[in-house]
């Protein structure tokens, strides 16, 4: 219970007997009207608005350092050893963003004697990257050619077959036979003596078609072999 | 025994025609060479491509190694 209403509650048991109603209401009256201000003020407190005159208005702070870059930039180590009691050196303003230092004990620094070479040096190996991956390139075009050329060089060996077959074919004919017939003293001593066993012993092989390769190494052998007769 | 020298005698109809023959035979050799001599050529060209490929990575590995030595000789 509140003072006020204590007290209020006393002056009526006090006053009751002596006086009438109405110069207890007249007596009590401004204690009444205290308690009631202040019970509205406890209740619903209201918020004094300022006037037009008193309205401030809104200041712009500009930033003590700016730095063109919105990346988190870090302080060299001696110049937070200069500034460690300033507490602008604990923190950076980058544009509107702050960015803390991180402690002492996190950041490392390696000294680099000459940065402007080690850019230098890594942008000619980028260089040389991109170079080897044009050349790369480049032998990719001339593996086509070359496959290219080589199959025309097929094709151009297919027809020089061709027409030197054709050509063979105008040519006069003669017996083969009579060449591969004469017999040559020397040869005849030579070759061992074949058993009958042996090839009665082998079996048939299955017939497969032949292949490119062999076909020709077929017709190699036979020229060859005519040539042999000739000489 | 038969002389291999013997003379060789062509009809003349076919003649005419092995002479055409030759001459085909001829063209398509000459085609034969040009092709070959281009594929030479293209062997010879990639052969240049790989060693200037093989030179470009020796230089990167160079220059790499510079950077490596450069930034572990703080350690």
């Amino acid at each position: 219970m509140n003072r006020t209403t204590k007290m209020i509650k006393k002056k009526i048991i006090m006053q009751a007997p002596k006086r009438d109603i109405a110069s207890i209401i007249n007596t009590v009256k401004p204690e009444a009207k205290m308690l009631s201000k202040s019970y509205k003020m406890k209740t619903a407190p209201k918020i004094a608005e300022p006037k037009p005159s008193e309205m401030k208005k809104p200041v712009m702070i500009k930033p003590a350092l700016k730095i063109a870059s919105v990346q988190k930039r870090t302080l060299p180590k001696e110049k937070i050893m200069q500034s460690k009691d300033d507490k602008a050196a604990k923190k950076t303003r980058i544009n509107d963003n702050i960015a803390e230092v991180p402690p002492e004990n996190e950041a490392y620094f390696v000294y680099l004697k000459n940065p402007l070479e080690y850019r230098r040096c890594l942008l000619e190996c980028s260089r040389k990257i991109l170079f080897c991956l044009r050349s790369h390139q480049r032998l990719l075009i001339i593996r086509q050619k070359k496959l290219e050329g080589m199959a025309r060089l097929k094709i151009c060996i297919k027809e020089l077959l061709y027409i030197n077959k054709k050509f063979n074919e105008k040519l006069p004919k003669y017996d083969m036979t009579f060449f591969e017939n004469t017999p040559k003293a020397e040869k005849i001593q030579a070759k061992p003596m074949i058993e009958p066993k042996i090839l009665s012993a082998r079996k048939p092989e299955p017939k497969r078609e032949k292949t490119e390769l062999e076909r020709l190494e077929d017709s190699l052998a036979n020229i060859e072999n005519k040539l042999k007769n000739l000489q | 025994m038969v002389d291999k020298n013997l003379p060789v005698f062509v009809k003349i109809n076919d003649y005419k025609e092995v002479l055409d023959t030759v001459d085909v035979m001829k063209q398509k050799l000459k085609e034969t060479t040009k092709t070959l001599e281009k594929i030479r050529e293209l062997k010879a060209e990639e052969d240049r491509e790989i060693q200037e490929w093989e030179k470009n990575v020796a230089d990167i590995a160079r220059r790499l190694s510079f950077i490596d030595s450069a930034f572990f000789e703080n350690e």
